[in-house]
Order: C-alpha cells, then sequence, then structure tokens
C-alpha cells in the first residue's frame, strides 16, 4: 500500500545573516536528511528537545517554508515538482494545528467565521456553508451555538477544538500536529487526545504528532520518530522504542521523563546528559550527537552513523556506533 | 479545611499557613482568589503544592513570600518557625527572603550576571546578609555550595563565568545561590516547567540533593505530578482556589480519595505503559475562575458522583482519613454516616 505522506531525505537550511551588510555569515541546517513514511490511519510521532528541528519539519510538511531539498510526496505524488495550481490543491490535503490556542485564533473573528475562513479560500461546501460549519463543530465536540462567540469566551480545551475543526474544513488526509495539546492543562488535554484519537478512526486520518512530552507520544502515537540537532536518530514502533530504547540518547531522553507513580518513580535511574546542544551552525563531525554521549569513540568523531536496524529481533532504527543492547536498559554514565 | 494537620513530630513546623485566604479587590467587586488555605512544612521535608493552572499554587507561595500586589486583601496566619509572616513591614521581610526563605528563579540564562564569575555572584548572595565573612572564606563557601549541587570540578569552576557553564549547570548554580545562607525553607515554583527534560532532571538531581544533604525543607510549586511523585513527602493538591486533598506521597497518588485528584492522575498519560486504544479518562468542564465559582463544593458540577442537594449546598469539611491523609469530600462524609 502506498503510505498516505512519505519524506526523503528533507533539508532545510537557513542561512544567518551578520555585520553591518547583512551579508551572510553562516548557515543552520535545521533539519539534515530527514525520511520517513506514513500510513493512512496511523500516527507518527516527532520528538525531540528545543532546537532539534521538529517544528521545521512539520513547517516544510505543510509548506509554510520552503524546504531546501528532498522530497515530500503524497499518496505517491511528489509535491515538489506542482504547478502553484496544483500545489494548492494539494496542499489541501496536509493541514496544520498550531501549538497556541490562545495565539492562532483572531480575537475579533467569531467562531463560526473562523471555522468558514478555510471554505471559503478554497471554494468549498459553497451553499452549504453554514451547515458545514455546524457539522465541523460537531465533529469536534462543540455545541452548534458556541459558532457565535468569540475565542475569548472559551476556555483553552476549546480553543484546542476550534483549531482542530479548521483543520478539518479541508477534509485533509494528514494533519500535522504541533504541540498541540502542551498549553493545556492535564484534566483538558485528556479531552482533546481523546477527541484526537476518535477522529483517527472515524475518519481514517494520519497524524503527525510534533511534541516534547514523551508521555503524550506514547499513548496517541503508533511510530516515533527521535530527532536530535536536525537529524532523525531513532525511529520505531512505539512500544519497542520505549521499552528498548538503542540509542544512547533516546534512553537519556526516556530516562529524564518523570513517571506520576512514586514508587516506579523513586526506583528509575536518571541518565544525566553533560553540556549542551551544540550550535546548528557548528555541528559536531560523525555522530551528531557524540559531544554528550557517554559512549562515544574516536569512531564517532570519524564518520556519521547511518540509520539502520541491526537485525536483533526489534524493527527499531537507529543511527549510533555503539547501539545499547537490548538487555542493558536505561544503562547510563556512571 | 480549619484544622492543620499535626505533625508526627513536636517540632515547630518551619511554615505553617492556617486558614490563609487572599481576596482581590477591584471595581468590579471583590474576588476571592484564595480560601481557607491550611498546610504545614516540617523540617527538612518537601512538600509537593500541584494543581492546574489557576487553583492558586502560586498566589499561596506569593502571599508566602509577601509579594501580592496591593489591591490584594490577606486573612489567615502564615508563620514561618513560629513568626507572624503576615502584616510584616517591608524592610523586614527583605531581611528573611534569601536568608530564612529562599525561592528557585527559574530563568538561569538572564538570572546570572554575565560580566561576574559565578563564585563572585554566590558570594553576592551571602554578603547581602552576612557581611563578616573574608574574602577566601566566601570564595571556598561558594566552591562547597557548587559541590553541594552537583557541578564536577568546583574548585576551577568558581573562578568561571556564567557563559562557561552549559544551560543544567547554569540552573544548578542559581540554585545554589538560593541555598547559599541555608534558608529554612527553599520555595521552587515550577522549577522544571519550560525546561526540556533533559535540564529538568538536572533540576530535580539537584533538588534530591538538597534533600539528602541539607536541613532545608522545600515547598514544590508544580503541575507536573510526575515532578511531584520523585520528590515530595507529602502533597497538598488545590482546586480553584483550596485544597481539596492532603496526604503523605503514597496516600495521594495510590489511594487518592477525592474525586478530583483521582480524575487527574486517571486523565495522564503514562509514559511506562499504554492502554493501546482505551481512551484517557477526563474531568467534564473546566476549572472556574475566582469569580464564577459555584456555591457549595467548587467542584460538584464536574464530578460524576456529586449528591444532589448536598453538594452544591454546603462547602465540604476536611475528612481525616488515616492520620496523614485527608481530604474535602461530603463522599467520604456521607459514606461513613450512611455506613456505605
Amino acid at each position: 500500500m502506498t503510505p498516505v505522506l512519505e519524506v526523503r531525505d528533507l533539508v532545510k537550511e537557513f542561512h544567518v545573516r551578520g555585520g553591518a551588510l547583512r551579508r551572510r555569515t553562516g548557515t543552520v541546517t535545521a533539519v539534515n536528511g530527514v525520511s520517513f513514511s506514513l500510513a493512512r490511519g496511523q500516527t507518527l510521532g516527532i520528538v525531540g528537545e528545543t532546537g532539534c528541528g521538529k517544528s521545521t519539519v512539520g513547517r516544510c510538511l505543510v509548506r509554510l517554508i520552503e524546504p531546501t531539498s528532498g522530497d515530500i510526496l503524497l499518496d505517491g505524488q511528489s509535491m515538489g515538482a506542482l504547478t502553484p495550481r496544483d500545489l494548492r490543491l494539494l496542499r489541501r490535503r496536509v493541514q496544520l494545528v498550531f501549538q497556541d490556542p490562545y495565539a492562532s485564533l483572531d480575537p475579533r473573528q467569531r467562531v463560526a467565521d473562523a471555522i468558514e475562513e478555510p471554505l471559503l479560500l478554497h471554494h468549498l461546501a459553497q451553499g452549504r456553508r453554514d451547515e458545514r460549519v455546524r457539522e465541523l463543530l460537531d465533529t469536534v465536540g462543540l455545541s452548534s451555538s458556541m459558532g457565535d462567540s468569540y475565542p475569548h469566551e472559551l476556555s483553552g480545551g476549546q480553543r484546542q477544538r476550534v483549531g482542530i475543526a479548521r483543520a478539518l474544513a479541508l477534509e485533509p488526509e494528514v494533519l500535522v500536529l504541533d504541540e498541540p495539546v502542551s498549553a493545556l492543562d492535564v484534566s483538558v488535554q485528556a479531552g482533546v487526545l481523546n477527541l484526537l484519537e476518535e477522529l483517527q478512526e472515524r475518519l481514517g486520518l494520519a497524524f503527525v504528532f510534533i511534541a516534547h512530552d514523551l508521555s503524550v507520544v506514547r499513548h496517541l502515537c503508533h511510530e516515533v520518530a527521535v530527532m536530535y540537532l536536525g537529524r532523525i536518530v531513532e525511529t520505531g514502533a512505539v512500544d519497542d522504542l520505549y521499552e528498548r530504547p538503542r540509542h544512547p540518547y533516546t534512553s537519556a531522553l526516556l530516562s529524564a521523563v518523570p513517571v506520576p507513580d512514586p514508587r516506579v518513580q523513586r526506583s528509575r535511574r536518571r541518565i544525566l546528559l553533560e553540556g549542551d546542544l551544540p550550535s546548528p551552525m557548528n555541528p559536531p563531525s560523525g555522530c551528531v550527537f557524540r559531544t554528550r554521549c557517554w559512549l562515544a569513540t574516536d569512531e564517532c568523531a570519524s564518520s556519521l552513523p547511518q540509520l539502520d536496524t541491526d537485525g536483533s529481533g526489534t524493527g527499531t532504527r537507529f543511527a549510533c556506533h555503539h547501539p545499547l543492547t537490548p538487555t542493558d536498559l536505561g544503562g547510563g554514565p556512571e | 479545611m480549619t484544622q492543620t494537620m499535626t505533625q508526627r513530630t513536636t517540632d515547630t513546623p518551619v511554615l505553617s499557613v492556617t486558614d490563609l485566604s487572599v481576596t482581590f479587590r477591584s471595581r468590579h467587586g471583590d474576588v476571592p482568589a484564595l480560601r481557607n488555605v491550611s498546610f504545614d512544612v516540617a523540617a527538612g521535608e518537601t512538600v509537593g503544592l500541584v494543581g492546574e493552572s489557576g487553583s492558586g499554587k502560586s498566589l499561596t507561595s506569593a502571599a508566602i513570600m509577601g509579594l501580592l500586589p496591593r489591591n490584594a486583601e490577606v486573612t489567615g496566619s502564615v508563620r514561618l518557625l513560629g513568626r507572624e509572616l503576615l502584616g510584616l513591614r517591608e524592610s523586614e521581610l527583605r531581611s528573611l527572603r534569601g536568608q530564612r526563605v529562599a525561592v528557585v528563579a527559574q530563568d538561569a540564562l538572564t538570572a546570572l550576571n554575565p560580566v561576574h564569575t559565578v563564585g563572585r555572584q554566590i558570594g553576592e548572595a551571602i554578603i547581602v546578609h552576612d557581611d563578616s565573612l573574608s574574602r577566601a572564606a566566601l570564595r571556598s563557601r561558594a566552591i562547597d555550595l557548587l559541590d553541594l549541587v552537583g557541578i564536577p570540578n568546583a574548585q576551577e569552576r568558581v573562578d568561571q563565568f556564567p557563559h562557561e557553564f552549559s544551560g543544567g549547570m547554569r540552573q544548578r548554580v542559581l540554585i545554589a545561590m538560593s541555598i547559599a545562607n541555608e534558608p529554612d525553607l527553599l520555595i521552587a515554583d515550577e522549577p522544571t516547567t519550560a525546561l526540556d527534560v533533559t535540564v529538568q532532571a538536572q533540576v530535580l538531581d539537584v533538588l534530591e540533593r538538597i534533600q539528602d544533604r541539607t536541613e532545608s525543607s522545600v515547598l514544590l510549586i508544580t503541575h507536573d505530578l510526575g515532578v511531584v511523585a520523585g520528590v515530595a513527602d507529602r502533597v497538598v493538591v488545590m482546586y480553584s482556589g483550596s485544597p481539596v486533598e492532603e496526604g503523605d506521597v503514597e496516600s495521594i497518588f495510590y489511594t487518592p480519595s477525592h474525586p478530583y485528584t483521582r480524575g487527574l492522575l486517571r486523565s495522564l498519560p503514562r509514559l511506562d505503559s499504554r492502554r493501546q486504544g482505551e481512551p484517557l479518562f477526563r474531568i467534564p468542564g473546566y476549572q472556574p475562575g475566582p469569580a464564577e465559582r459555584p456555591d457549595g463544593c467548587a467542584f460538584h458540577p464536574r464530578c460524576d458522583d456529586a449528591i444532589a442537594g448536598v453538594c452544591s449546598l454546603a462547602a465540604p469539611a476536611a475528612v481525616m482519613l488515616t492520620p496523614t491523609h485527608r481530604a474535602s469530600c461530603h463522599l467520604l462524609t456521607s459514606a461513613s454516616e450512611v455506613g456505605a
């Protein structure tokens, strides 16, 4: 089966300008050779810390920014070689839900108008737009009377539902969700996560779920990709990756997440990473993680490990010269 | 909650908050933001004050530190080692802050001065309250503190500048500054919020070191139940301006007794297990603000088990479930009365 979304060797560079003449003084490679594919009805979680490039991937997927190189395919059709008109049609099929439901809605626009806007722009549901807006409100669990409200009258969870309704208005096949619940309190977050799961089941949507909260990702996602300094360092099925991380960085990340269970949490061992994320303008040679890795050797500085499986059972792919064995769970620096 | 939970020790608690209420006066009427908050923090104890945004947890810490705006009317009592803090003059409060009570600053990138060595900045935090120490003594104290918060090679690091430290290490330096005067109480208000997990791990590591190696009590204010599960001895759960449940950490996590606490714990996705396809528990509705708080129990409109004609009328009193665990819920009293 053709994946609904496929990304091949995506690269995004930003030029850094400085000095009085605003001359180009450097290049930040925010995304460096990212590839993945996503099947209908599935969720891929992209996780990583601030600056790892996960949001840039999301923005490239919806063409908010143009990738420097690489290809994005929808149902096997490349988005790269399209005329602007075809791009517009294709773009409808991949929609973005923003992180901050407080900032992403126009405060002077009624909820119904916000949801209607994409329909107007794409000339959809002509003649039955009001009805379609009511349908969409109902789909995300809001009453149709809420269409007359303004964003400030809504709670954070309700606003995020409006954001989702807006994205669904164009009947996309792929939703890119950029930290959709991180601004919400946990009791509200649960409702939005449940809604996403329900929508996926009902509409067969594929999700790219960009998040830093690894607990939420485990709950919602089928597959996970861990990013570090613009690259995917490990990717695989969610349970394999969480239970048997192979890349030291994945294992450090997972070990650092507190678990809301006193006995479990107090018996877990935290791997403390030394140093900071290297500057993306001047990334380390070889493996990007080696400057903070407790297992790094000379080999790691000289050659870039490729993302691959090692045939040891789990289908997890990882980019590491010294992967953790499936048994030395959470081993870390002493 | 009126009676303060008795400590197992006979010592005076380091912090004793009794019936603390804060009302904001405004042209549009009074806003009762905090209502009858009572809890103690014993010597060497770490108490987690948890709740969602708007529950009043940060307001509680501001009231303890005397950092409320002028239109706030504060009643009740906040005692530090038996001494009443409410009503103290600003100058008296200033001498307590940083010495007897310290706060962990959140923003490590901007809170340190880039042109002074970390040793000098730690020394400054000490001199403000005690100028009797010599330069050599200050330096050696700074080294001890850096060592205590887990900075390797403290002897050399003490003479370095903030930019020579990683983000996680700068957090540690800041915490070293806040405990420089061996405060009786350290208030950590959302110390891990907005930090990446690997930096958060460093902060938690320091908090654990402080618990192990100093006498300081810690009041940890957070919305992260995972953080609380890892470091708190006792937990106070806040909802809409009042504590709804308080207990030792195991009681709160393993036998939560207020419907809100139970709902909150059930709504959390877990890192260490996955129930495939099973929806998360969702508490219906949202937490009311102080101006829209309902009569009776503030949680009753969202509560599945609310008793008609009871929960909407009177605010529930605290029920002692065990000597170290109490909750304010009508279900707990009616259950014992009916014998159900």
